[in-house]
């Protein structure tokens, strides 16, 4: 029975009725972006002078690599965060460094794909030796990411020293491209396009591709490794599979829109979807829309300023992220003070019609009447801790008392609980009593500690529960205390109350 | 004597300096990396490294030029926001360790390259170059002045975990539980957090980024492979750190065309790889090892129980089974079946007889008793309590009365008893 | 509903990418009066445009006084100026990374200039594995000849002023000549023996080739690169045993390094004093003596000189 009543008390809407809602926030959410990210090109593509046409194949360019490398980016940055290795973006960027002298030394070049192959296979390195690590030795994968990373890089240095000195090689210069690099167009079939997209496009493909063939592995693997474990052999390919293919879309990534965009997409859009929603499908689809917000509102703000864009693009998803943190409907801080407050204001508002319930029971009349603004002191005798509840609390719970129409003010000015306000009050104390009457059968409780247990319950009893409680209890009609436990029935109550 | 060593330690000047500035920042960057390590929050170098970049710009634009300390004081401020913004965010949201301190890595590190973009087209505001990387430093270039700054912050952290040493074992082991005793969770963890940010800002200008990261989480990682006591943890991650700084140098001076801080790193990752295989406490090898031998009892236990089974299915009539009986109830090979009689042999519980049969010693069959027991109380209790077998666990435990109440067992034999299925001494053949 | 959708979403993604490809960057119009626009990469190659260029061409540098090539950070207002310009120089030689192979591919579009690359190859450094080494301005003899690309590449662009590059381009070779010719005279005057270039990082060695001077770096020219502990006590050693009066830092790397050599020297008792600092890949401001490339040059020179002597 205890446990059946508190499986109730978590008010759960249908799960589909939820689904529906999150949608309708995701798209409002994007166009809302949308709208100010129009607003925003249209100012700062503004022509210097009159006459100079607008140029906006550089914005819109930039905007489709940098949402493209952010969406394939958030998409698997929502696996990493659950799997707690966000940061393998990172430690990417550095441990590339041996696999680029290497290159370098076995080619020749500085350019082209050498350095990238040279890249890519560290990358896949990098998450297999972390992965091996963690496994071999049973150490947090944080702990083996920056080990692996930084004894890559070491051995990296290690080889520039020892064999290239005088060759101009670092991570940033040779690997790195920049996002702004994709407002230059050139000809490709015909088409005046952006070069990084034809990496980039494939990519996102592949990533939604992979991730729609083995979806149902994936969320095994992110959600409950050890049963991943335990269902053998294909999940733990399957989770090979996820890594390499995170290592190939970083490093394609970093060629075409550099390390800082990158990290970043792989971490924050996840993070701040992983606050919006439960479900992978839904976080999903949030860290895409986040992706693809920050691209766009990156460049309008980095061209406004005139600065990095990716810098700005990263500092716009930490914006977004802060947003959720706060807003998120499901556990942000804001949305988690304004329930609490509401319940505040409801369980105060009760405990005062309570109060005056109990009041009119012990004077045998109708007539018991408070000033509003008294309602602390009423609030007092009914029970609750004076300090509970904040002045903000009592005014908000004194206004939505007369708003519901639960009490009257009588000539004197003073307010009286109206037929509607000792209905509501009624079915709390009944819920209170027979709460109390059930602790007191049911468990071994001392007299004087069934109150504040009471207290809470009433607000949280449903008719049908009560109905279950009274069908147990087989129709007690007075509480542990002596008092009557107000009938469900109400035609039955004014007249028993009045007499 | 005396004349010669201090000559050759002026011939030496720099090696001395940098072996000492090394060792100690590594001790000083194991100990407190090691409560990093523990609170999963081993990146927090690496992400403070990235996370000091908007303090360095921020101080540049305020004075105009490029100085050392100021700008290393921005780093300390923006790596002490940052991580207040992760204490917060772990204590106070459901986003995990992990996250929270990407996060903080990628924002600032944006906030910091876009506001290089705004320093980089500003007009005279001094000298600008390489401002990203002016405060990091390469470990070569370790001065005499910097050894006495990193004893003095060594020695500074050092009195703070002697201080706070209890909260900062509460905090690291179970945070929840401390919060739960009321004691200031958030407090605590970001002053231990500060530590953190202190150690990287620090090493920063002396040894570089990538260093300090390895210094902070190699010698807490490896020492954990010795020892559960925190106490013992931070001795051993302090004397590690310490070593690696030692030996690292050492390989440096010695051979030509090795980097100091990469041959360092990769001294502490060898340590590193050392302890995971060799640790006592939850090394590699010591764990196979362990899992072998529990393999091995384990399969010896199950050899005797079917022997014993074999016996019982044939009335107690004798001692002996044919070994290809064996292969009826297991699914073992015949060469893992007589592999199995083999090594039970040399341990003197099986005598293998001519004509392919096995026999039970008087010690076997003590044994083989001892197993049928267990695996049918476990069994029976199995029955008889699924729900419970979860809380009580180990399927393939040694003995189920070490698992099981008095009371219980008891309860269970009788059972088996009033079956004819417990296995009593007093039947043997 | 949930397909409406996402077809809103495919619309609004078919407006942007429709939007997008009819526009195409600025091609050259010949009819076009007043000067050129052209883009520089670094500071030393916007000087050398300049200088033969003159009134004809408007040059920007995309990387401001004193900033480094291998950090330089591109903004939107660089792309569009890359995308509106006639006509852009870089460095090349890997010097500006991935921003020259972006460069190599707009040469479809508009003339774009390797000016080192115009250099004769054996008159070039390489490194171990044979790539060139990009700092060749250190060497003013080499940028002279760079100037050629300059003067070839506008004189085919605007073949109206072309006789005005030749002469322009003529006057700037003198000027560099009698520079290199100074330069040279200046450092011959320290004795051979003190002629020794200490810094942070091996950028120098065209430098040391060209005017006879030994350039020993601490660590190799990649800021990824680091030295060993061997290594430094072996330069202190070297600075000991030579008696050299003075090592150097450079604008855009970090001085600690430099000052554990003047420990280490400190210690042995011969005194190390920082010499000064020279330019190295980036110009000083606009408008002051060290903001062009002549101003640079004879900085550098003076400050070794004068630190050696």
């Amino acid at each position: 029975m205890s446990t059946a009543v508190a499986s109730r008390q978590s008010f759960a809407a249908p799960q589909t009725a939820w689904a529906w809602n999150e949608w309708w926030l995701l798209a409002s959410y994007l166009a809302m972006s949308l709208a100010l990210v129009v607003i925003g090109l249209e100012w700062v593509t503004r022509p210097a002078a009159s006459g100079v046409p607008r140029d906006l194949a550089a914005p819109l360019w930039t905007i489709a690599v940098g949402s493209a490398s952010a969406a394939s980016c958030a998409i698997l940055g929502c696996y990493l965060v659950l799997r707690r290795m966000s940061l393998l973006g990172d430690a990417i960027s550095h441990a590339v460094l041996p696999g680029i002298v290497i290159a370098y030394l076995l080619s020749g070049q500085l350019t082209g794909w050498p350095i990238f192959i040279g890249a890519l296979v560290l990358g896949v390195v990098t998450a297999a030796l972390t992965q091996g690590l963690s496994s071999l030795g049973r150490v947090s994968e944080d702990t083996s990411l920056g080990i692996v990373f930084t004894s890559l890089f070491a051995l990296g240095v290690v080889l520039i020293q020892g064999w290239v000195r005088h060759a101009d090689l670092d991570v940033d210069c040779v690997l790195q491209g920049q996002i702004d690099f994709a407002g230059v167009t050139q000809e490709f079939y015909g088409w005046q396009i952006s070069r990084p997209i034809l990496a980039l496009l494939p990519t996102l493909v592949v990533t939604i591709g992979f991730v729609a063939l083995f979806w149902k592995e994936l969320k095994i693997v992110s959600f409950d490794p050890a049963l991943a474990a335990a269902m053998g052999v294909r999940v733990a390919v399957v989770h090979y599979l996820l890594m390499a293919m995170v290592s190939v879309a970083t490093v394609a990534s970093f060629e075409a829109v550099g390390s800082i965009l990158v990290v970043a997409m792989l971490i924050v859009p996840a993070a701040a979807a992983d606050l919006l929603s439960s479900r992978l499908s839904m976080m999903i689809a949030w860290a895409m829309a986040i992706g693809i917000v920050s691209a766009a509102l990156g460049y309008v703000l980095g061209a406004a300023l005139d600065t990095s864009v990716a810098g700005m693009m990263a500092v716009v998803a930490g914006g977004q992220f802060a947003l959720a943190v706060v807003f998120s409907p499901r556990s942000g801080l804001a949305s988690r003070w304004l329930r609490n407050l509401l319940l505040a204001v409801r369980i105060t508002s009760e405990d005062v019609i309570a109060g005056l319930y109990r009041a009119e029971e012990r004077d045998q009349a109708t007539g018991v009447s408070i000033e509003l603004s008294g309602v602390r002191g009423e609030s007092t005798r009914s029970g609750i801790d004076e300090h509970s509840a904040s002045p903000f609390v009592r005014w908000l719970a004194s206004w939505r008392i007369a708003h519901l129409g639960w009490t009257a003010k009588d000539r004197l000015g003073q307010a009286r609980l109206t037929d509607a306000g000792r209905t509501v009050a009624r079915k709390l104390v009944r819920a209170h009593r027979l709460w109390e009457t059930y602790l007191d059968t049911h468990f071994d409780l001392p007299r004087d500690h069934l109150h504040d247990a009471a207290e809470r319950m009433e607000h949280f009893l449903d008719p049908e529960l009560q109905a279950e409680l009274d069908a147990e209890l087989a129709g007690v009609a007075t509480d542990p205390h002596g008092k009557q436990i107000p009938p469900a029935d109400s035609a039955v109550d004014s007249s028993s109350l009045e007499k | 004597m005396i004349e010669s060593a201090l000559h050759a330690l002026r011939e030496n000047y720099n090696f001395v300096v940098i072996l000492c500035g090394v060792s100690l920042l590594g001790a000083g960057a194991g100990i407190v990396g090691a409560f990093a390590v523990l609170r999963k929050r081993a990146l927090t170098g690496d992400a403070l490294s990235h996370a000091a970049l908007p303090g360095v710009c921020l101080a540049f634009l305020v004075l105009g030029e490029r100085n050392l300390p100021a700008m290393l004081l921005g780093a300390l401020a923006s790596g002490i926001l940052g991580v207040a913004i992760i204490s917060a965010l772990v204590r106070w949201t459901r986003v995990r360790d992990d996250a929270a301190i990407g996060i903080i890595l990628s924002v600032f590190f944006g906030l910091g390259i876009a506001l290089m973009g705004i320093i980089q087209r500003m007009g005279s505001v001094g000298n600008k170059a390489g401002l990203s990387s002016f405060i990091l430093g390469k470990t070569t270039g370790i001065t005499g002045a910097d050894v006495w700054i990193i004893l003095a912050s060594a020695a500074i952290c050092l009195a703070a975990i002697v201080v706070l040493y209890k909260e900062f074992l509460a905090v690291s082991f179970d945070a929840d539980f401390t919060q739960s005793l009321g004691w200031p969770v958030y407090a605590i963890d970001l002053l231990l957090m500060s530590l953190v940010a202190a150690a990287v800002v620090i090493g920063l200008p002396t040894v570089g980024v990538i260093m300090i990261s390895a210094l902070l989480i190699m010698p807490g990682a490896a020492a954990r492979f010795w020892t559960d006591r925190l106490s013992t943890l931070l001795v051993l991650a302090g004397g590690l750190g310490f070593v690696t700084g030692v030996v690292g140098t050492t390989l440096s001076y010695t051979f030509d065309k090795l980097p100091a801080g990469p041959v360092i790193v990769l001294t502490g990752a060898a340590l590193f790889l050392l302890s995971m295989l060799l640790g006592h406490r939850r090394g590699a090898i010591a764990r196979i090892l362990a899992h072998r031998r529990f393999r091995r009892s384990w399969q010896e236990r199950q050899l005797l129980r079917t022997l014993y089974e074999l016996i019982e299915s044939s009335g107690f009539r004798q001692r002996s089974v044919p070994q290809d009986d064996l292969l009826s109830l297991r699914a073992w090979s015949p060469a893992e079946a007589q592999k199995l009689v083999q090594e039970a042999a040399v341990a003197g519980l099986v005598l293998p007889l001519p004509g392919g049969r096995v026999a039970l010693t008087d010690q076997g069959w003590q044994q083989a008793l001892e197993a049928t027991r267990g695996h049918r109380l476990w069994q029976t209790f199995l029955a008889e309590y699924p729900e419970q077998a979860g809380s009580v666990v180990n399927l393939a435990s040694v003995s189920v009365d070490d698992h099981l109440p008095p009371a219980l067992s008891d309860e269970l034999q009788a059972k088996l008893v009033a079956a004819g299925r417990w296995p009593a001494s007093e039947v043997a053949p | 509903m949930r397909r409406g959708l996402w077809i809103a979403l495919v619309t609004v993604l078919g407006v942007v990418g429709c939007e997008g490809s009819p526009a195409t960057g600025t091609s050259r119009n010949k009819t076009s009066t007043g000067p050129i626009t052209a883009v520089a990469t670094t500071g030393m190659v916007a000087d050398l445009v300049k200088n033969i260029g003159g009134e004809h061409v408007q040059v920007t540098a995309l990387m401001g006084p004193g900033v480094d090539p291998h950090l330089y950070k591109s903004s939107p207002a660089d792309i569009s100026q890359l995308n509106r310009a006639n006509v852009i120089f870089y460095s090349g030689l890997h010097l500006e990374g991935k921003l020259a192979e972006l460069l190599e591919r707009m040469s479809a579009k508009k003339p774009t200039i390797a000016v080192a690359e115009a250099i004769s190859p054996d008159k070039l450094l390489t490194d171990e594995s044979g790539a060139h080494d990009p700092h060749v301005w250190f060497d003013v003899s080499l940028w002279s000849e760079a100037a050629g690309a300059v003067r070839d590449a506008l004189a085919k662009f605007d073949p109206e002023h072309a006789s005005e590059y030749r002469a322009a381009c003529e006057a700037y070779q003198t000027r560099l000549a009698e520079l290199d010719g100074a330069a040279r005279s200046e450092l011959a005057a320290v004795p051979k023996d003190q002629r020794v270039l200490v810094t942070a990082h091996d950028a120098f060695r065209y430098f040391g080739r060209a005017y006879d001077v030994e350039v020993r770096g601490i660590q190799g020219i990649s800021t990824d690169s680091e030295a060993g502990v061997r290594d430094v006590t072996q330069l202190v050693g070297f600075l000991v045993e030579r008696k050299i009066p003075a090592v150097f830092v450079e604008t855009s790397v970090a001085d600690q390094n430099i000052k554990s050599l003047l420990e280490g020297c400190a210690a042995r008792g011969h005194t190390v004093k920082i010499g000064g600092t020279l330019f190295s890949d980036a110009m000083g401001e606009d408008g002051t003596l060290e903001g062009t490339y002549e101003g640079m040059v004879r900085h550098n020179v003076q400050t070794i000189v004068e630190a050696l002597r």
